[in-house]
């Protein structure tokens, strides 16, 4: 599967932290060079434009994005450029970029204390409709890629897959442990 | 990577598919360096692809410029780097949007760009953070629902707007639109508008008295005129033209009061013409037409393109539209209706009807403002717009040039459910075309030209002014700010009743951002009216600005004197003496840190990341486009010969040889013709017999090469003699280039 632009989502549980709150602290993070795999270029505000990217750092590799989605603070990764390896290990790369900002975001100053993401999900999303269109097929075709990096994270094959996204939506899928740590 | 064109291949418009295919191949063409960056700069700007703030590998982080270490060294024009984020502009001609081109809109922005979707105040749509390499694909799926970015930058004519009410406006003399469209489709990739020294904007109103259209700010604008002889409707154009904003507003002057429609489009490439042939090229900053019209005069203007007129070559295309206007018009999707006193309303309904809603000229039906904040809307808000408009309205959607959309034809009686569906998807704002509803242009996020954070103190403004828009006196309710992150105007601030544009000045040794204060333009009648300006004042003070201002003209105004009259009258002087203060007096860095920053943006103001804009483009002539089209053809020659298509292969070359031919011929007439037998001719009557292509040492040997393969007809189809004859034609085309190079010298 040729999938290469993919985004990956974490939702937060922190009703305290608002997406503006990210615009300096981003900021800082170009300053002081905190992400050492990604160019990144600036910073952007959306806040003013609901169900929007929020705040967004925009790096060449991919962008990083703090949201509110349905009421809850969310981090995106949409990865952009080319990645190297099969499937599992291009979303394993992807993730791993979105986890390493989630606990970046986490041990902010600013935020410890009041910022912690939730671990126990996370969704993935195909952002190609060329190469994986929201079918059930192409479901099919993600899932052993999915199930691979679910067991790897959680250290357990005990989780969901589901997709429900809506017909013009791309195809997303909700990966989520049973087990709740 | 995989690609759409094949998917898409058969719901592409032949002749858009080959222009985008050809794109490609010139982007392939430039990433191994056999298209020159000039070029390719103005030939993507001609495409929509435009460059972007921090595409130059640097930018300043508050403390110290930083550079951008993309990964590849290549630049797509000058001080743009190749892989750095740009921004793609889409043209919407007359704002005339579909339900199914906005999914498609949606999935290109949340596939390629950052999901969001920007009108512009050009009825444009525009999507930051692209990528170069993305461009053609995306090129593709918008061409797939009969969008196109052709012409949507560069030396060109730009996209073509028009009032987005047209059609249902009860004040309009008649429905522009099929006009517009006609115009549109007649001028996109012109022959006459390829050689522009700068770009050109042209605009559609209905009537005179409102502004939709905009008209006296554009270089040529058709306001709609109807007159009655002998008990009959005739519908003609007023015809402005040389009017511009810019750093200094021009008015656009009268061409003539009554043009009739058979004219429109001979007159239109008429101005093409005479602006392509006499406009200025080298001093990029007085090559608009309106410099053009300023220099010769109306009157030797209009007589120049009256004369141009009589010699141009007949073309059906000027009248066949007129033969399906009488079938031209939309269709309502639901019977007209009216809104029952009975019906509970949702909460917050009658703000919003008092705002958004219009009644149409069709009794029962109404025009809906869907305001959006900054002109921004994400890629699920237009997914769902779209299946909003399906629903009420079929079809019928526009965007206007104050970044907002207008639903038409809405069943009054729907206007209820409507808003309750549009607060849903959060597109239910109210405030449309009042002073809570401030356009700004990109500005500082960015723009390459930014100075000052438009879109931040835009946001600023907005928030503060929909908070108290409920106590608001009425006369500075119906008022309108205008916001540009520099002096270019992007934002349109000379014909505000507020207007801004970014500066900065230094005080206590820092660089603060400014906004210099324009007050009194005029938005109705066209924009006919430019303002005055005041004085530059520090960004964080600009909201306390409006507020004087407005408080001001509430209590001193006369009864029923509107704004731009007010400030007529009490004059620049006592306007300045209101915001004086606010000029002076800055804290010190240390006392207030936030003084010295923008809005939106916590990094110290600094200039240093103002970049080269590309609005003015590059100067390329349209024999240097040829040449490289001729480039371009010798590749995929070579292409074809690789995959042994041999007979495709030495087409390609021999045409290339003709192109390049052509391209020298047009330096000296413009008209062209396409057959090659005549081309070759030309070529030799030209440049072979007065010896202008011979070179020094090789004298006329290179055009022998074309001249055996035109005499000859094509190779034998073998490896050999078609690689041969490849080569011979890419010393043709060197020998092209040098030609050129003398030619232009001498």
């Amino acid at each position: 599967m040729e999938l290469q632009r993919l985004s990956i989502k974490l939702f937060s549980e922190s009703t305290n932290v608002k997406p503006p709150e990210f615009v300096p602290v981003f900021h800082a993070w170009i300053r002081n060079q905190k992400l050492k795999d990604h160019l990144m270029i600036d910073v952007s505000d959306y806040n003013h434009v609901p169900d929007g990217p929020g705040t967004l750092l925009v790096t060449h590799e991919g962008n990083f994005s703090l949201a509110l989605a349905e009421g809850k603070l969310s981090l995106l990764y949409q990865r952009k450029r080319f990645l190297e390896g099969t499937l599992t290990e291009r979303l394993n790369t992807a993730f791993k970029a979105l986890l390493n900002a989630s606990e970046l975001l986490e041990q902010e100053p600013d935020f410890r204390n009041r910022l912690s993401f939730d671990r126990n999900s996370f969704w993935v999303i195909s952002n190609d409709r060329l190469n994986l269109p929201n079918t059930d097929q192409s479901f099919e075709e993600l899932r052993p890629a999915l199930s691979e990096l679910a067991t790897e994270f959680f250290g357990h094959d005990h989780f969901s897959l589901n997709c429900n996204s809506g017909e013009k939506e791309r195809l997303s899928v909700m990966v989520e442990s049973s087990v709740l740590n | 990577m995989s690609s759409w064109k094949k998917q898409l291949a058969s719901q592409i418009p032949a002749d858009w598919g080959k222009e985008i295919d050809i794109f490609e191949t010139q982007i392939e063409l430039r990433k191994i360096g056999k298209l020159d960056e000039k070029i390719f700069a103005e030939t993507r700007l001609r495409r929509g692809v435009y460059g972007q703030r921090y595409d130059n590998g640097q930018r300043h982080d508050g403390v110290q410029t930083q550079k951008l270490s993309y990964p590849s060294g290549l630049l797509k024009g000058p001080e743009t780097v190749w892989d750095a984020p740009g921004m793609l502009r889409i043209k919407i001609p007359f704002g005339g949007v579909t339900p199914d081109q906005l999914d498609v809109l949606a999935e290109v922005a949340e596939e390629y760009s950052n999901g969001i979707l920007h009108v512009t105040t050009r009825q444009d749509f525009q999507y930051h953070y692209i990528h170069i390499e993305d461009t053609p694909d995306i090129m593709r799926r918008l061409a797939a629902v009969g969008i196109t970015t052709r012409e949507a930058c560069g030396n060109s004519v730009r996209n073509l707007t028009a009032c987005p009410k047209a059609g249902v406006c009860s004040g309009e003399d008649f429905d522009v639109t099929p006009y517009a469209r006609a115009l549109t489709d007649f001028l996109l990739g012109h022959p006459d508008c390829q050689d522009f020294g700068r770009k050109v904007k042209i605009a559609f109103s209905g009537c005179q008295g409102e502004a939709c259209g905009l008209v006296m700010m554009h270089d040529m604008g058709a306001l709609a005129v109807k007159k009655t002889r002998r008990g009959r409707d005739i519908h003609g154009f007023a015809l402005y033209v040389g009017g511009g904003l810019g750093t200094v507003p021009y008015q656009a002057k009268l061409f003539d009061a009554f043009l009739p429609p058979e004219e429109l489009l001979p007159i239109a490439q008429s101005i093409a013409r005479v602006f392509g042939r006499l406009g200025e090229k080298k001093n990029r900053a007085q090559a608009r037409l309106k410099f053009l019209v300023a220099k010769l005069g109306i009157e030797e203007f209009r007589r120049l393109v009256w004369e141009e007129r009589q010699v141009l070559p007949e073309d059906d295309r000027w009248t066949s539209y007129l033969e399906q206007l009488p079938a031209y018009g939309e269709k309502p999707l639901k019977p007209p209706s009216t809104l029952s006193g009975e019906k509970i309303l949702p909460e917050g309904f009658a703000e919003w009807q008092r705002s958004n809603v219009k009644a149409q000229k069709q009794p029962g039906y109404a025009i809906v403002t869907v305001a959006l904040p900054l002109g921004d809307l994400s890629s699920d808000q237009t997914r769902k717009l779209a299946d909003v408009v399906r629903l009420y309205v079929g079809d019928s959607i526009r965007t206007t040039v104050e970044q907002n959309f207008v639903l038409r034809w809405v069943s009054e009686a729907d206007l209820p459910d409507l808003y309750a569906d549009l607060l849903e998807i959060g597109l239910a704002d109210t405030g449309a075309n009042t002073i809570v509803d401030v356009t700004a242009c990109p500005g500082t996020d960015t723009c390459k030209l930014g100075i000052s954070a438009s879109r931040g103190l835009a946001e600023e403004l907005r928030t503060r002014l929909a908070a108290k828009s409920y106590e608001m006196d009425e006369a500075v309710r119906n008022l309108r700010i205008k916001v540009s992150g520099c002096f270019n105007s992007c934002g349109q601030h000379h014909v505000a009743d507020i207007g801004f544009f970014g500066n900065s000045r230094t005080l206590n040794g820092y660089k603060v951002p400014h906004f210099q204060v324009i007050l009194g333009g005029q938005w109705a009648e066209n924009a006919g009216a430019f303002g005055m300006t005041i004085g530059a004042v520090p960004s964080k003070r600009i909201p306390e600005v409006v507020d004087r201002i407005t408080d001001h003209f509430v209590h001193s105004r006369k009864q029923g004197e509107n704004f731009c009259d007010f400030i007529a009258r009490i004059g620049k002087k006592e306007l300045r003496s209101l915001i004086e203060n606010l000029m002076k007096n800055a804290p010190s860095f240390e006392e207030n840190p936030d003084f010295y920053r923008d809005w939106g943006d916590p990094r110290e103001f600094t200039m240093l990341d103002r970049g080269i804009g590309e609005c003015a483009g590059e100067v390329i002539s349209a024999s240097q486009f040829d040449l490289a089209d001729a480039e371009r053809e010798v590749f995929e020659a070579q292409l074809e010969l690789e995959k042994k298509n041999y007979a495709q292969a030495d087409e390609l070359a021999y045409r290339s040889m003709v192109g390049a031919s052509r391209a020298l011929i047009k330096q000296q007439y413009h008209d062209v013709p396409e057959r090659a037998e005549i081309i070759v001719e030309e070529f030799t009557l030209r440049f072979l017999d007065t010896e202008l292509f011979y070179d020094k040492y090789a004298r006329g040997k290179f055009a022998r090469y074309l001249l055996q393969r035109h005499q000859q007809g094509p190779v034998h189809a073998d490896a050999d003699s078609v690689h041969q004859l490849i080569d011979q034609a890419q010393l043709f085309i060197d020998a092209a280039h040098a030609c050129y190079a003398r030619c232009a010298v001498e």
